[in-house]
């Protein structure tokens, strides 16, 4: 928690930045991740490795929250959609997920990724240069190999790259579950 | 363009978020500040933001911490049992047995500031006591059970 207080401000900036990216798609407020991270380390719950730094950790347990949250919500979604309702006996009613019920979740998850993915490309449906990166982002590419595959050098790609933090810091974070 | 798209949307959105971290975290401090001002936010009050989150969170945490511990400290009250009466008195017994021992020193009543020891020392001597008979007893017990 001090390590996190004492961060540079362009550090903490950046972490804010990118506490809106990992907000998506769950239920979390602004600022309500990140002090999680932090909630989760004062309680002992998790601990920065020593050869880790604390922008790295605190980005990976946002990345790791936020995962398991999409992936909670999505599973309620699917599951009780699904589930029928058995009668233990005594009186209470227990909700069993059936494998379709699983396969069912699954299928959700990556429905609602296409369909995040898809949006943000209508994001950019005027923006070649930004669709082709955000392409390029998505396979997992990084410098050269970005800049082969976009055809675009790099002060074209880092423009293209500064369009798409720009939309998406105001558009994507929208997309939280109320 | 002659990048196709990924058939798993799951990695493809993965992939894309994690592109957008690396670009956020090579951010220059210049380019961060214009970014946050041109999209209306003042870094200023982001900051006061965060740095008042960390507080209500260190707060917070502090009381989750206190109410751990004294369920902690109930649920250990509620393992130690009460020493009996019997027990205080069997154990006094066998305190004042070597009492009878004249000439001899009284390793167990020791000297409180030259003064002998107090009541409560002698109480809680008895009840230490007590409690390691029973522990002995329970001992000598599972012993002969398990012969």
């Amino acid at each position: 928690m001090a390590a996190l207080a004492g961060l540079p401000p362009d550090e903490k900036l950046k972490l804010v930045k990118i506490e809106a990216i990992f907000r998506k798609g769950t239920s979390y407020r602004s600022g309500a991740l990140l002090g999680e991270v932090g909630a989760r380390v004062a309680l002992d719950k998790r601990h920065c490795p020593r050869d880790v730094s604390i922008m790295a950790f605190t980005i990976e347990v946002m990345k790791s929250i936020s995962y398991h949250e999409r992936q909670r919500l999505s599973r309620e979604r699917a599951l009780f959609a699904d589930s029928k309702p058995t009668g233990t006996g005594s009186g209470e009613t227990t909700f069993s997920p059936s494998l379709e019920a699983q396969a069912a979740w699954l299928k959700e998850r990556q429905a609602q990724s296409d369909e995040a993915m898809e949006e943000i490309y209508q994001l950019f449906e005027k923006d070649e240069e930004a669709q082709q990166v955000i392409a390029g982002l998505s396979l997992g590419l990084k410098g050269a190999e970005l800049r082969n595959e976009t055809g675009l050098d790099q002060a074209k790609l880092d423009y293209a790259k500064k369009r798409i933090r720009k939309k998406i810091g105001t558009r994507y974070p929208e997309r939280n579950v109320e | 363009m002659s990048t196709a798209r990924k058939t798993d949307p799951l990695t493809e959105l993965e992939l894309f978020e994690d592109g957008l971290v690396e670009s956020i975290l090579a951010m220059s401090e210049t380019e961060l500040l214009d970014e946050i001002r041109d999209a209306g936010g003042d870094p200023a009050s982001i900051l006061r933001e965060f740095d008042a989150m960390l507080v209500a969170v260190k707060n917070s945490c502090a009381i989750e911490r206190l109410r751990q511990a004294q369920e902690s400290v109930k649920a250990f009250h509620k393992r130690v049992v009460a020493i009996s009466d019997d027990e205080r008195t069997a154990a006094r017994k066998k305190l004042d047995a070597p009492q009878s021992t004249a000439g001899e020193a009284r390793p167990l009543l020791a000297a409180r500031k030259g003064k002998g020891a107090s009541d409560r020392d002698t109480k809680g001597l008895i009840d230490d006591y007590a409690e390691r008979m029973r522990l002995e007893n329970a001992e000598g017990t599972s012993d002969h059970d398990d012969g």
